[in-house]
């Protein structure tokens, strides 16, 4: 039975460090660190944004079923409440449709050039402390509603029923992807400009 | 191979990828993927120094802040080796006129969204990347947000493009590209 490395010191820092460098490189080849594909993903004119994320987690479900039973990785996932995800999504969705940037990409947007991502930086570190502020209300409200009967913390749970949920995730995650590519297709933009050039 | 440097990913590849970096993510340091404990450290350093009104020494630099230093290093590389760095102060679909302008409408939409975008990911309780990760490990809350900023993310955008329009007319065609 393997282990997870679970690096520490210098060699967590340095890991840190090459994953994110690995991680900005995706952003930027994937298209998924720029404000156009996101908000033309969710104004419905191209595919790419949920289409990387649907595929990712078709091919993500399958593996991390692989490397949990061979006891390469464990499941390390932060607790999460009904509400605050579902409220959580709502609030994020506003500021995407805002901005078209979340943390990650409004940091790799910025290395590109992008100065105007700076604002939005800047907006994301002034919730943190209003949200620190509201952390108590919060916590004593929307994390304490109660969530559906059907609810459970972990899909394996929820989902009790099915064979192997991980399979059944990955193939609904498949599904998705082909119905976005089929329904709005994306990433033919390369295409589109070098006929633009010519 | 230079093209796979140079060219953009399919979506196909880009997912893979994706996937593999969170597993490898997770096998290397065995803790939740996300970082917004990151911000967070940023958002108290901030904080501190300019409650003593010069920056402070100690810059919080762990792997979360490592990795986010990592993800600007990344977008350098990827953008330099692919042609695509450009200096930029306004997106290109952002239109303004009057006292405001462009720059102005840019300042106020992006620190909004960005507001907005945190505040959200607080209330779910992690970074957007660290639910990403979390969805594929089949975290129901993470499933839960993920549908709830599609669904709300199509809304939204309909009627801030609808208001952008002028309320309800047919929308601008967004310019241009990034």
């Amino acid at each position: 039975m393997m282990h997870p490395l679970s690096l520490e010191g210098t060699a967590r820092l340095v890991a840190g460090l090459l994953l994110g460098t690995a991680f900005g490189f995706f952003l930027i080849q994937s298209e998924m660190g720029w404000r156009k594909t996101l908000l033309d993903q969710l104004a419905m004119k191209n595919g790419k944004f949920f289409k990387i994320l649907f595929s990712s987690l078709a091919f993500g479900a399958v593996l991390f079923y692989f490397a949990k039973n061979y006891g390469i990785v464990t499941i390390q996932t932060r607790p999460t409440f009904f509400w605050g995800a579902a409220v959580g999504g709502m609030l994020f969705a506003a500021g995407i449709a805002l901005c078209g940037q979340y943390p990650a990409a409004a940091v790799a947007s910025l290395a590109t050039g992008k100065t105007y991502s700076l604002w939005t930086f800047i907006g994301m570190l002034l919730a943190l402390p209003s949200v620190h502020f509201l952390s108590k209300w919060i916590s004593s409200t929307v994390h304490k509603w109660p969530a559906p009967a059907f609810y459970a913390d972990r899909m394996e749970k929820m989902f009790a029923g099915f064979h192997n949920i991980y399979f059944w995730v990955a193939a609904f995650s498949a599904l998705m992807f082909l119905f976005f590519e089929f329904v709005q297709g994306g990433g033919d933009d390369e295409a589109e400009e070098k006929k633009e050039r010519e | 191979m230079l093209n796979f440097f140079k060219g953009r990913w399919s979506a196909f590849i880009s997912g893979l990828a994706a996937a593999m970096l969170f597993i490898i993510i997770i096998y290397a340091l065995d803790t939740p993927a996300g970082m917004s404990d990151a911000y967070l450290k940023i958002s108290d350093y901030c904080r501190e120094s300019l409650h003593m009104r010069k920056v402070s020494e100690f810059f919080p630099f762990d792997w979360q802040t490592a990795f986010l230093a990592g993800i600007g290093l990344g977008a350098i590389l990827a953008s330099l080796s692919g042609g695509t760095w450009r200096l930029r102060m306004i997106p290109e679909d952002v239109k303004g006129s009057g006292p405001v302008g462009a720059f102005g409408v840019t300042i106020l939409q992006n620190v909004a969204g960005g507001f907005l975008v945190m505040t959200g990911l607080q209330f779910a309780g992690d970074s957007f990347l660290g639910q990403w990760a979390a969805a594929m490990q089949l975290s129901t809350g993470a499933w839960i947000f993920m549908f709830s900023f599609i669904v709300w993310g199509v809304v939204f955008s309909g009627i801030s493009r609808a208001a952008a329009s002028g309320g309800g007319d047919k929308p601008k065609k967004r310019g241009g590209k990034e």
